[in-house]
């Protein structure tokens, strides 16, 4: 199945028919389903986001919906939902936002869902060939920041760099372990990647990246060790460990250019020097485009 | 002749007398197999987080009579999830019930707007308290059983052996 049709089986089936209903290549281009109480289904493309018409959506299609996509199982993917998102077959994710059911401050469930995101998974298989050749100094894989604004296609740069180290295609074969906190890079379903990470990739998913990345540096001895979007001084400090560990690092963060060096966060890593190459996306109108940096010390 | 068409007529009265006892006691054995059934949905809800096609799948299996019925028709149902909601199918399934009291249905129905929507501690808490009316539900049709399922019977011999009388 498609990427798209996978997707959108999660929907009832009168929006799904009315998915399915766009032509085939509109089906390949579409990035996400939105849908909002009150207003018909949109999809989300490359240059923006188009209402499919049809009739309005109501409470119940968004509650069918959670209950086909968590197999009627809530109480399975609460930790999941707790954070506003649902991963589910093929690595596709859900996104959710509703009236919060709070607990102690915290919070425990959503009730009254208003909207729902379907952002459908896909890949490009091939994306970090070219790159590869400037991320190697002496025959070795450097440490590599990609660094970009949200929505560039960190998330899928990153994955396809895992899969090329993981299966040694375009570098020698090495052995990665993947801290994967929402499970957008491998996308695990019933133990399985969805999304290819190369047959020598360990994914542990749902847990502080900072926590897992010390997890596979105990359990997994990995030679290589990815994390998606480094957000928090743990992550920092995590990666730092990794490096004296002897681990190649591969990792993502929002931001470009200066931006990098003004953020004490990331600042913290570049003086650190724990990277020895930081990849810069940009978008063009044959796609995106990539450039390979070696970082200057602060 | 005569005399063997009036043991007929005699036994026959019986039979139903005494059939109509044995389906109260079939109503009351039908609602211990679910209240055992649910108190297993309960248990699997608060220790496992296993999905809810795994949970009756296994429920399946470790039910029986009524139960077992009503979880396989979950089972099937909830294999067509994309089809029709949950909901749905467990309205069927307890509609499907054999030997349950309406009363017994109307208390069950409910369930199937929880199960699968809540948190585990929510849907225990409805499990609970569908099995606690359930309980006093079978309770009163224990005594009822025990009470009018001798009368059928005596009703039903009584009845025999008066059209016996009769017909010789």
């Amino acid at each position: 199945m498609r990427e798209f049709e996978q997707a959108a089986a999660v929907l009832p089936p009168e929006l799904r028919q009315q998915a399915l209903a766009l032509p085939a290549q509109e089906r390949e281009r579409a990035e996400e389903l939105r849908l909002r109480c009150g207003w018909p289904m949109a999809a989300v493309f490359p240059e923006g986001e188009i209402l499919l018409g049809g009739r309005k959506i109501v409470l119940q299609d968004l509650e069918l919906l959670l209950e086909i996509a968590s197999r009627a199982s809530v109480h399975a993917v609460l930790a999941q939902l707790r954070e506003g998102y649902l991963t589910i077959e093929g690595g596709h994710r859900l996104g959710l936002c509703g009236t919060a059911v709070l607990e102690n401050g915290q919070m425990r469930n959503l009730r009254s869902l208003s909207s729902v995101s379907i952002r459908i998974a896909r890949q490009h298989p091939g994306a970090a060939l070219p790159l590869l050749s400037g991320l190697m100094e002496g025959g070795r894989l450097c440490s590599t920041l990609i660094a970009a604004p949200p929505g560039m296609g960190k998330t899928t740069l990153l994955r396809d760099l895992v899969r090329c180290i993981s299966d040694g295609d375009g570098t020698p074969p090495l052995r990665v372990g993947l801290a994967d906190e929402r499970g957008e890079v491998a996308a695990l379903y019933g133990g399985v990647p969805q999304l290819r990470v190369g047959r020598r990739t360990d994914v542990i998913e749902g847990c502080p990246k900072a926590q897992g990345a010390m997890l596979l540096l105990r359990a997994m001895n990995p030679q290589v060790l990815a994390m998606d979007e480094i957000t928090a001084p743990e992550d920092v400090a995590a990666l730092l460990t990794a490096a004296g560990c002897g681990a190649v690092l591969l990792a993502t963060a929002h931001g470009e250019g200066d931006e990098l060096t003004r953020r004490p966060l990331y600042r913290r890593m570049l003086e650190e020097r724990i990277f020895q190459r930081v990849v810069s996306i940009q978008r063009t109108e044959q796609g995106r485009s990539y450039t390979v940096d070696a970082p200057e010390p602060c | 002749m005569k005399l063997w068409g009036a043991a007929l007529t005699a036994v026959g009265c019986a039979a139903l007398g005494i059939r109509r006892g044995q389906d109260l006691k079939q109503g009351v054995d039908t609602l211990n197999q679910l209240l055992q059934g649910l108190a297993l949905l309960e248990h699997e809800l608060r220790l496992q987080e296993a999905s809810l096609p795994v949970l009756m799948e296994r429920l399946r299996e470790r039910s029986y009579g009524a139960a077992r019925q009503l979880f396989t028709d979950c089972v099937t149902g909830l294999a067509r999830l994309d089809e029709r909601p949950f909901a749905r199918t467990w309205e069927a399934a307890v509609a499907n019930l054999n030997g349950l009291c309406p009363e017994g249905r109307e208390l069950l129905f409910p369930l199937g707007q929880c199960l699968g929507r809540y948190d585990a501690a929510a849907q225990c808490q409805a499990v609970k308290e569908v099995c606690r009316q359930l309980e006093q539900l079978r309770r009163e049709k224990w005594m009822d059983s025990r009470r009018l399922g001798r009368v059928y019977q005596m009703m039903g011999l009584a009845g025999g052996v008066f059209l016996m009388i009769l017909l010789l």
